[in-house]
């Protein structure tokens, strides 16, 4: 027959999905191994460190009252770190704050990314009116000034950390929705999803099968971008003192209690500040590294 | 309706609002399209960008709507078919195989996705199926978890097909199938075409703008200028003698491979007018040769005898 | 290859065979992460390999001028078209403003346009595909240059435009003489507009010739492949199969250790594993394959291998 005759008769290569080939990219991307290894610390620190370092964070010790870190003269390893004004083991507060720090960052950009991923999806594909109610949405959101009004939120309804995860996950989606709204126009006039319509697919299918796979690559980039964003945002709003409230600790609640030690006792700022600006530095890496990883991509 | 019409196309018109320069202004696209296709024959739709026949395809695929006038399928209106019953139906094939395949999809997925919107089989049987589909358009087996980042455009092109055909759909709107291609690669798609429409009987709808290649695979001619149909008929009859001059014109603009051939002078010039600001009267006077002001004031009505038809005031003439 | 002032020399191939960027080697615009290794570019007898950056400027626009495939991204949006010419002008050419601007009307009347006043003052996004590929080529008209490189000029427009314009340059070369190199991939378009023909597969000029005899007398089995895969109305039979090439084209990367063309061949033979040369067939028509079709005949020839020739 002469179809099968017509049959190329290339070299058969491995299949690789373009996930995959991306995944390779980045893993030999020098920004990513910096700041994963850096990263996967701070995460490794967070979940296995208030186990290896059981000490409470919260028991006060009024005897051992801002006693020095291990490496000056007179500190010693019953805390090496040292203790704050209440004698609280200073390790065992910066351990629960990179808890603190990365749960509410996580779990901001997983709302927030949610949020965002649907209206731009919707916005994107449907168009029209439909797109017209969305980028007004998106306005609106952008006219509030995130830090203000997280303030006025939190000063009404308390600082617990449910309500920082929402009120910053209900601040931080617009990025999301504008970069997924662009990415989804310019993916419905591709010929795969009208060729998904003609074949009769129902809405739910396209967008959650064909469409979304595509979007992966830029709500990665936006989401380590946002996670930095929520990251800082916590510890500006601790440092307020409208965020996580005592006796939980954050590292933003740290800087704040110590900024009256600033001349006297600089490592009890430098001590949460330094992982502070490692994670935030690390995630930024990731998220370099993540872009040029899939924008390579390129029509594959 | 003729008894072995499968699509009509009645008085299709569609408009749409584009913002050019700062001005609202409507657009149309199409201007009262009648067309008939009749059942296993592979209709050729012909014209230069923006004469509207990608719209009058997306209109006869149910996508768009028409903005008046009518397009049906069966005697059914195209957009009254729910999403299944359209799909069993017709199927397109894009010009762009780097478009029209998902690059997150495996081919087996993209092959056998009809199957599982339409909810039809096992996976034992949909993967018996995909095979059967995939050798059918010359595809290697082992093809089935490559992605289409991996294949070569006329490989590409055969899984498009593939997935068209696996639902054995009766209509095909093939929308430029080979001009993204490589020549050598180009004749390998057009006898693919050409042989599965013999062994399905399909009906096609063939768009293209490829004169050489209309003449090879279609069996009726509609040719298309700014929104209309200016002359549509039998391949042979319309290729032997056009009566439009635009048909002439396009006829005469084919560059044929062949030794001693010199370039055609055409008899029109000038570029294609705006369709914002269609001519008035006949939309090809300004670059027709034969205007004059008659062409100038009414838009000629189509006039037919048998199965050819134009839309001309001074036609030319038919060899005795 | 070589081209004669006046001549048109048709590079024939497709996609990734390296037509355009044998072509952009003479313009010394190779990209930046290419190598480019060559025994010989000369342009009126004066060697062009080796130029200085500085040297390649006075060059490029004035002595070789190149049209591009899509004039929608060869002409620069924000600038009138009046703002391009002009760049071009002032950059090579010693003339008053007066003059200059009387030599644009000029040139884009002698392109076919009919009212150049207006078009000079208009942005490219304003005008039509044809017009702006009119306007690319009266930019490179602008420098009388010796040698015109047309990269697919004609692919990106309609085919009555097409026409247009291929005639255009056919007219413009008698006035002015210029040698053009036309890069295509569509053996009609050469057919009527080119006297020579280089035929490109892989990487390798696979055959050479004048054009009227490559197309009713092709040597090589590429070319002869090509030629039938494509449909001519009246010569075709209607519906019947066409001819095609199987296989595919061989990755960039492969090593020239074997004919390029051997997996796809029609008839190969043992002796075809090794790298073809370019031979002979008469004085101006050769092909790279030991046993071409000549006079309808295969011919074995003595296999000579490529640093023989």
């Amino acid at each position: 027959m002469s179809v099968t005759a017509a049959m190329p008769t290339d070299v058969p290569r491995a299949p690789q999905s373009p996930g995959a080939v991306a995944l390779r990219r980045l893993l030999r991307h020098g920004n990513f191994r910096i700041g994963g290894t850096i990263l996967g610390l701070i995460i490794l620190a967070a979940i296995v460190g208030p186990w290896l370092w059981p000490l409470d964070p919260a028991s006060q010790d009024l005897g051992h009252r801002l006693a020095v870190p291990v490496w000056s003269a007179k500190g010693t390893w019953l805390h090496p770190f040292g203790t704050d004004q209440l004698g609280r083991d200073y390790l065992a507060r910066l351990l629960q704050g990179a808890r603190v720090s990365l749960t509410i960052g996580f779990l901001t950009v997983l709302l927030s990314g949610v949020i965002g991923t649907g209206l731009g999806v919707a916005a994107g594909y449907f168009g029209g009116r439909i797109d017209v109610a969305i980028n007004f949405l998106i306005t609106i959101r952008l006219t509030l000034p995130v830090v203000l009004v997280a303030l006025v939120v939190v000063a009404v309804y308390g600082g617990s950390l449910p309500t920082l995860i929402v009120v910053i996950g209900l601040l931080l989606w617009d990025r999301f929705a504008v970069v997924t709204r662009s990415a989804t126009q310019q993916l419905a006039s591709r010929d795969f999803i009208i060729s998904a319509q003609a074949i009769g697919s129902s809405i739910p299918r396209i967008l959650f099968v064909e469409l979304l796979p595509n979007l992966i690559g830029p709500l990665v980039v936006v989401a380590t971008i946002e996670l930095a964003h929520a990251v800082l945002l916590e510890a500006a709003l601790s440092f307020l003192g409208l965020g996580v409230k005592p006796p939980l600790s954050s590292w933003g609640l740290m800087v704040a209690e110590a900024k009256n030690q600033l001349l006297f006792r600089p490592w009890m700022i430098a001590i949460p500040g330094t992982p502070l600006v490692a994670l935030v530095l690390a995630i930024n890496l990731v998220g370099d590294a993540i872009r040029d990883a899939v924008a390579a991509d390129g029509r594959a | 309706m003729k008894p072995d019409a499968l699509i009509t196309v009645e008085g299709a018109t569609k408009d749409y609002i584009v913002h050019a320069e700062g001005v609202r202004a409507t657009l149309r696209a199409l201007r009262g399209i009648d067309l008939t296709v009749r059942r296993g024959e592979v209709l050729a739709i012909v014209g230069e960008s923006g004469c509207g026949k990608t719209t009058l395809s997306r209109l006869i695929l149910g996508i768009e709507e028409p903005s008046a006038g009518h397009v049906s399928l069966e005697g059914k209106a195209a957009t009254d078919y729910d999403r299944l019953a359209r799909a069993a139906l017709i199927q397109p094939i894009f010009q762009d195989p780097y478009s029209s395949l998902n690059p997150r999809m495996t081919i087996g997925q993209i092959i056998a996705a009809p199957l599982v919107v339409r909810g039809r089989g096992g996976r034992r049987e949909r993967h018996t199926q995909v095979m059967d589909a995939m050798r059918q358009v010359g595809l290697a087996e082992h093809l089935r978890n490559a992605y289409p980042g991996q294949l070569s455009g006329g490989q590409r092109q055969r899984v498009a097909i593939a997935r068209a055909l696996i639902g054995e759909p009766e209509i095909l709107v093939c929308d430029e199938p080979t001009s993204a291609l490589d020549v050598s690669v180009q004749s390998q798609i057009l006898n693919l075409i050409a042989e599965l429409r013999a062994r399905f009987s399909l009906t096609i709808v063939l768009i293209s703008h490829n004169l050489a290649v209309v003449h090879h695979l279609a069996d009726r001619v509609a040719v298309m200028y700014l929104g209309q149909i200016v002359e549509s008929g039998p391949t042979e009859k319309i290729f032997a003698s056009p009566r439009h001059h635009y048909t002439r014109a396009l006829l005469d603009a084919i560059l044929v491979p062949e030794a001693h051939r010199r370039l055609p002078r055409l008899t029109i010039d000038a570029e294609f007018p705006s369709p914002l600001t269609p001519p008035p009267g006949c939309a090809f006077h300004p670059r027709c040769p034969a205007a004059d002001a008659v062409c100038r004031e009414i838009d000629p009505p189509p006039v037919g005898d048998g199965d050819t038809r134009f839309r001309c005031h001074h036609p030319l003439p038919t060899p005795a | 290859m070589t081209l004669d002032a006046g001549e048109t020399l048709a590079v024939v191939g497709e996609s990734g065979c390296g037509k355009s960027l044998s072509a952009m080697a003479i313009t010394g615009l190779v990209p930046p992460r290419a190598k480019l290794i060559a025994d010989r570019i000369a342009l009126k007898g004066k060697s062009l390999l080796g130029l200085r950056e500085r040297e390649w400027r006075g060059i490029r626009g004035r002595r070789i001028a190149v049209v591009f495939q899509d004039p929608m991204t060869s002409l620069d949006p924000c600038y009138t078209i009046e703002d391009q010419m002009r760049e071009i002008g002032r950059q090579h050419l010693a003339l008053d403003a007066r003059a200059l601007r009387a030599r644009m009307l000029d040139l884009l009347r002698q392109v076919g346009i009919s009212s150049p006043e207006t078009r000079l003052s208009q942005y490219p996004h304003q005008l039509s595909g044809g017009l702006r590929q009119r306007v690319m080529i009266a930019i490179a008209l602008m420098c009388e240059p010796e040698l015109i490189i047309a990269d697919e000029p004609t692919t990106a427009l309609d085919v009555t435009i097409q026409a247009q314009v291929l005639r255009l340059l056919a007219d413009l070369q008698k006035e002015h003489g210029f040698g053009l190199i036309l890069i295509t991939h569509d053996l009609g378009v050469v057919a009527g507009a080119a006297d020579r023909i280089a035929v490109m597969y892989a990487g390798q000029v696979v055959e050479s010739g004048p054009t009227d005899t490559v197309l009713s007398a092709p040597a090589h089995p590429y070319t002869e492949g090509l030629l039938h895969s494509i449909p001519v109305p009246g010569r075709t039979a209607r519906g019947a199969p066409l001819g095609f090439i199987p296989g595919v084209v061989p990755r960039p990367d492969a090593p020239h250790t074997a004919c390029g063309f051997i997996n796809r061949c029609s008839r190969p033979v043992s002796a075809c594993a090794t790298p073809i040369a370019l031979m002979p067939i008469d004085p101006a028509h050769a092909a790279r394959c030991i046993r071409p079709c000549l006079g309808g005949q295969i011919v074995e020839r003595h296999p000579a291998t490529e640093t023989a020739a």
